[in-house]
């Protein structure tokens, strides 16, 4: 009987009660969602490389190193030597080295040059190797492997042919028309940036990038001499190492190796680095959510607390008929517990609709794979936490009631 | 103090000894030395505005608290009694009807009459009663799930009647219930109330300055006659 009290009160001050449900849907929904987007995060930069030791290439920063070498985002300042991919791959310590060669893009999407070792290599979330749904590895200069994303968005199929375009951007003007890639595999979905890449061998970039009658001279020469091309420069080299305490020893000789400029990065180390800036930025956007979500709350008890005068005839009613202060406090806790509990509901959809809807985009351009499961422990806290604090806040109205009460009259 | 339990159930539905009000230290207190009702009586209470009607209902029905003397609810202590006690008592034996304004305008005529017999914690065929009441008030029954504050203001009085009795109380308080009503509507709100508290045989406390009203009473009290308005002490 309260809570259809409660709900019956609400309706008859439906305008008012809407206008502090949004508010409070909308100040919950950007609660939840940068809580979401902080954990969702932290999960897919973590998850994005696993299994390798060491990432080498030019001097930079470790962060621009990492994110053009494992995320595809920026560019690499300068290139390293393919001679000392070579003495990677001949160092005793090195269990495996796969080079990797960026600088162009299909449609939008970055194209990674590297040798077919990559895909038994590479390894993302926790130590899963990279699945192909169709096809295999490339064994030819001008063949390509897909990550998932890019042969679902532009409809791609084993067998189809692709053209580069030189730079990186979505829109080109010199696209390598003469070398047109074959699609040999399709990888299967990682909720990586991998997803986001075209595989090609770093013979097939090397080959795009000659001028036409050169190319035309390699395409005719036996498969043995193609495979033999090799490039100058690469971009960087992803190292596996045979035993895993050698990594500091390594790290240190190949920064101060002779035969080239080198860095080489722990890729844990700088992802622990590029999620520590994060997550100051979070912080902050979680004290401002945090802040608005106060608000609202300050306008669900506002407005309760001015509905309390157009109430006076109401409550003296109640109290005639036997209801107690106390179960007019309640009264007004149940009508903020209604439209705090709804708002909480609601927002749970609106984040769950705005994440399906946006996932891409946030993949595609901030390299954020967010799931559209909003619901975890975290946000069931958060939502608890509203609802603590808009029962603490509608004490203010309900105290009010409870006086009212206690000097109503006929 | 301990208190007296009566061997069969009271015919005494009020007693008032001694009782002693005021609004606050400066404002004249309200004295009423003794008042004692039976089962059954009707009385119609009438005095000139500011004699203290509107104190005496609020004491009697429990909304105020005397500071001295006491008010016994069927032989039970009333004003003595904790709060929550007080209220329970009120739901289950006492019935108000005030001069306007009774019903909670966004429930529906229905959800008005259940959400007394909800604080009286009265569950069982409590619609069937209320159908039962509306129909001896003259009221179609369609109008039960109509919202209270589309009714005509007679509609809504005799609404009020029916919220008021649906826990069958012993006790019945009407304040000045016919102000808003014309003549005719006047007429048949009464009979149709003081048959209805005829037929339960409840105690009713009609008060009112309206002495056209008085006809329809056998029991009239003069508010002066009852209670003394005290100045308050000026102690310097």
């Amino acid at each position: 009987m309260l809570f259809r009290f409660a709900l019956s009160s609400l309706k008859s001050r439906r305008k008012s009660v809407l206008l502090t449900f949004l508010s409070l849907l909308i100040s919950i929904s950007v609660l939840l969602s940068v809580e979401h987007i902080r954990s969702q995060a932290e999960q897919s930069f973590s998850r994005t490389v696993s299994g390798v030791d060491l990432i080498v290439g030019a001097p930079s920063g470790q962060l621009n190193l990492l994110l053009y070498s494992v995320f595809r985002m920026g560019s690499p300042t300068n290139s390293i030597s393919y001679s000392s991919y070579d003495m990677l791959q001949n160092h005793a310590q090195v269990a495996w080295a796969v080079p990797i060669a960026l600088g162009d893009a299909h449609r939008g999407y970055r194209v990674l040059g590297t040798s077919p070792d990559y895909f038994t290599h590479f390894h993302y979330g926790n130590k899963q190797p990279l699945v192909f749904s169709s096809g295999g590895a490339f064994a030819q200069p001008l063949e390509a492997v897909m990550g998932a994303d890019v042969a679902k968005k532009l409809g791609y199929q084993v067998g189809d042919d692709i053209v580069i375009s030189h730079g990186v951007g979505a829109v080109s003007f010199k696209n390598h028309d003469d070398a047109p890639f074959t699609i040999t595999g399709i990888l299967a979905p990682t909720g990586t940036p991998v997803d986001k890449t075209v595989h090609v061998s770093l013979q097939g970039i090397e080959a795009m990038h000659m001028p036409a009658k050169a190319l035309r001279q390699y395409l005719s020469a036996s498969s043995e001499t193609q495979l033999n091309l090799k490039p100058k420069q690469i971009s960087a080299v992803l190292v596996g190492l045979n035993n895993k305490f050698a990594t500091f020893t390594l790290q240190r000789q190949l920064n101060n190796y002779k035969g080239d400029r080198l860095m080489a990065i722990l890729p844990g180390v700088a992802l622990a680095q590029l999620w520590q800036m994060m997550a100051s930025v979070e912080n902050i956007l979680m004290a401002i959510s945090g802040l608005v979500m106060l608000s609202s709350l300050f306008g669900l008890s506002t407005m309760l607390l001015a509905s309390m005068q157009q109430r006076e005839q109401e409550i003296a009613v109640l109290r005639i008929l036997g209801a107690s202060s106390l179960t007019l406090l309640m009264l007004i806790m149940v009508e903020a517990l209604i439209i705090t509990l709804s708002a909480c509901l609601a927002s749970l959809l609106l984040t769950f609709g705005l994440f399906t809807l946006f996932s891409d985009t946030l993949a595609n351009h901030y390299g954020l794979f967010i799931s559209a499961n909003v619901l975890s422990p975290t946000s069931a806290v958060l939502l608890a936490g509203v609802v603590v604090a808009s029962l603490l806040t509608s004490l203010i109205p309900a105290i009010d009631a409870y006086r009212n009460g206690l000097h109503a009259r006929l | 103090m301990t208190a007296k339990i009566p061997p069969s159930s009271p015919t005494q539905v009020i007693c008032v000894e001694h009782l002693e009000y005021a609004y606050n230290k400066q404002a004249p207190s309200f004295v009423l030395p003794k008042w004692q009702l039976e089962k059954g009586q009707r009385i119609f209470l009438h005095g000139p505005s500011g004699a203290g009607k509107t104190t005496l209902l609020n004491l009697l029905a429990g909304i105020l608290v005397p500071q001295q003397g006491t008010i016994h609810l069927l032989d039970k202590p009333f004003s003595t009694c904790r709060d929550s006690q007080r209220d329970k008592l009120r739901a289950q034996h006492i019935g108000v009807v005030f001069q306007q304004f009774n019903l909670i305008a966004h429930l529906s005529v229905l959800d008005n009459i259940r959400l007394a017999a909800y604080f009286a914690k009265q569950g069982k065929q409590v619609d069937e009663h209320a159908f039962d009441l509306l129909h001896k008030l003259q009221l179609p029954d369609n109008i039960a799930s109509q919202s209270a504050s589309s009714l005509s203001i007679g509609q809504q009085q005799r609404v009020a009647i029916a919220r008021a009795l649906i826990n069958a109380p012993e006790l019945l308080l009407v304040d000045e219930p016919t102000s808003a009503l014309d003549a005719n509507a006047r007429d048949a709100f009464m009979s149709l109330l003081l048959n209805l508290c005829e037929a339960h045989n409840t105690t009713v406390i009609f008060v009112s300055h309206d002495p056209q009203l008085a006809s329809y009473f056998s029991q009239k009290v003069a508010l002066q006659d009852l209670v003394t308005i005290k100045e308050p002490n000026h102690v310097v």
